[in-house]
């Protein structure tokens, strides 16, 4: 598939002292990005790089084959973004914003109103259109900004933070809205605290961590990968210390957790299904079940930051 | 190329932007104020001292704010068109539109500009007319196109000087208070020379004082002005203040102090924003 945005060596190191990178990263065309990561891993400075807001220390950034910081203009020809914490010209009302936006895309008037009437309606600030947006909740500034992203329809979409500050009703529109444009074969870079969000939303992840990438995987192969993958097993009666002493000496176990009458054993790599119902149905507490769960996003994200400090 | 739409745009969201900071509506507030109060002040004067003025009135609205005021506004316009985008955050949305960084620099050097040249144009045709129901008709109006064409001129000097500082510190307070400072060190310093010149019959202090930024901004509306209109005009005891300011007959070199300051401020704006990362003080 062809590659629309590449990271390559990214390196920002800024004024205070901070730094961020090597962030390396790779998204292809009509793919959704998920770009996750801690409070002041790196997202927002890669993105800003990548919209060419920022001048990269070191490394290279190119955006369907353009420099973001010499050609901003073009890559925001074809390109929608909406930023983390958004705010915009106080005074004016949503209508006029995205009115203006149309005219900087350069569509024609009769087009511009079409668009705007359609991404109101889309964004649910059909009823606020025109109030100041000096006057607009948190939640209905972040819709906006999906709404001023979506201007032109652009084909890619950088979207920082999407749903942070937006009420449940605004969640699962903002998260609908994504579906339609990663049908309509949209390529999306998103960040999100949000993993739940990138699971259920992105074709690949990039992890990033203390400012540096720390893994990018489809996200289904993330998920599918035996490490990482959980036991739950199903007892008649809580278990005896030393039965959960003998599940954490067995080879390819990661960690044992158990909580009343359910064991929980989240595997590393082997597959310790028979010996765990083994060990388990010779103890006294009885095997009612065995069942495996894939891990979640946040789970493989946590087991990648420990073992990136390790 | 420059695109249209992105200056325009630019021009207008920049005049909306100034129209809403109350700072700025009092400065504004406070010139007109200081036009009515000009002209009361004068209906209270002896009747024998006005009547040679009388004709000339009009000059003492027009020139009044251009000795101090509408620079003071012209550096908070100018500090804030570039340092408040940053700190509030409406840089990245112009930037991550399509607009260059040249686009932007230009739309919103404009759009300060065109602000404060609307506003120089109303409180010029404002002290005419409030000047001609007072006093009568006025003489010599044919210069006011020539007297608002220098004010806006000379305003050149601290609206890109607090356009620079704003773009260099990126903090809006800050640099209002340091291009403020500028310009009030400017004066003083500018006063002190012309005195001690006196005091000491050094006239090369004055030379020295012709490098000062305040000496072509405060003097050249003044000097057209006079340049422009017949002698006794400036006879009168009102206009002497404003003649001892103008030294007529300088323009020139007015022009090239303006010219080089305006430059020399603009340039490292330009290249600030050209080379460096747009920043972001919420982040």
């Amino acid at each position: 598939m062809y590659e629309t945005v590449v990271v390559r060596d990214l390196v920002k190191v800024y004024g205070d002292g901070g730094r961020v990178g090597p962030v390396s990263l790779t998204v292809r065309r009509q793919e959704v990005y998920g770009l996750v990561g801690p409070n002041g891993s790196g997202k927002t400075t890669t993105i800003r790089v990548i919209l060419g807001l920022q001048k990269p220390s070191s490394g290279t950034v190119t955006v369907k084959g353009y420099n973001p910081f010499k050609e901003s203009k073009k890559i925001n020809l074809f390109t929608g973004y909406s930023p983390e914490l958004p705010v915009y010209p106080p005074f004016y009302t949503a209508r006029q914003l995205l009115t203006i936006t149309c005219k900087l895309k350069g569509l024609s008037r009769h087009d511009a109103k079409r668009e705007v009437d359609r991404l109101l309606d889309l964004v649910g600030l059909v009823n606020h259109a025109d109030r100041k947006i000096g006057n607009f909740s948190k939640g209905m500034v972040q819709r906006l900004s999906v709404g001023l992203a979506m201007v032109g329809d652009p084909e890619i979409l950088v979207l920082d933070e999407p749903m942070l500050g937006v009420d449940p009703v605004g969640r699962v529109q903002i998260r609908d809205i994504l579906k339609d444009l990663k049908r309509e074969g949209k390529t999306i870079i998103f960040s999100s605290h949000e993993l739940y969000e990138v699971e259920r939303l992105a074709d690949t992840v990039g992890m990033l961590y203390m400012g540096r990438t720390v893994l990018e995987k489809p996200v289904a192969e993330l998920l599918n990968n035996r490490g990482g993958m959980r036991v739950v097993a199903e007892l008649k009666k809580p278990p005896r210390p030393e039965t959960l002493e003998r599940l954490r000496t067995l080879k390819g176990v990661e960690q044992v957790s158990a909580e009343a009458e359910r064991v929980t054993i989240l595997m590393n790599g082997y597959d310790v299904r028979e010996e765990v119902a083994r060990i388990l149905a010779n103890s006294d507490t009885g095997l009612v079940g065995l069942k495996t769960q894939n891990p979640t996003l946040e789970e493989v994200f946590i087991q990648v930051v420990e073992n990136a400090l390790r | 190329m420059l695109s249209a739409k992105a200056l325009t745009t630019l021009v207008a969201y920049q005049i909306r932007r100034s129209l809403a900071r109350k700072r700025l509506l009092i400065l504004i507030a406070s010139i007109f104020l200081l036009e009515i109060v000009i002209y009361l002040v004068l209906t209270r004067l002896p009747e024998t001292l006005i009547r040679p003025l009388a004709g000339y009135a009009w000059i003492i609205g027009v020139l009044a704010p251009s000795t101090a005021l509408i620079h003071v506004l012209a550096l908070m316009v100018g500090a804030t068109t570039s340092a408040e985008e940053y700190e509030v955050g409406t840089a990245d949305y112009w930037l991550t539109r399509p607009v260059t960084r040249f686009e932007y620099f230009v739309g919103n050097l404009a759009g300060g500009l065109t602000f404060l040249s609307i506003l120089i144009l109303l409180y010029s045709f404002f002290a005419a007319a409030i000047s001609s129901y007072v006093f009568g008709p006025q003489t010599g109006l044919t210069v006011l196109p020539t007297t608002a064409l220098s004010t806006i001129v000379s305003v050149l000097v601290f609206y890109s000087l607090g356009l620079a500082v704003g773009e260099l510190l990126r903090r809006s307070m800050l640099s209002t208070i340091l291009a403020g400072l500028v310009f009030f060190g400017s004066f003083i310093a500018e006063t002190y020379l012309n005195i001690v010149s006196v005091l000491n019959n050094e006239p090369s202090l004055l030379d020295l004082a012709r490098y000062l930024p305040t000496w072509g901004a405060v003097r050249l509306a003044s000097t057209t002005t006079f340049n422009g209109l017949d002698a006794p005009a400036l006879g009168t005891v009102f206009l002497q203040f404003f003649t001892a300011i103008g030294q007529t007959g300088e323009t020139g070199l007015l022009l090239a102090n303006i010219s080089a300051y305006t430059a020399a401020a603009l340039a490292v704006s330009w290249i600030r924003l050209r080379y460096t990362d747009v920043t972001r003080k919420a982040l």
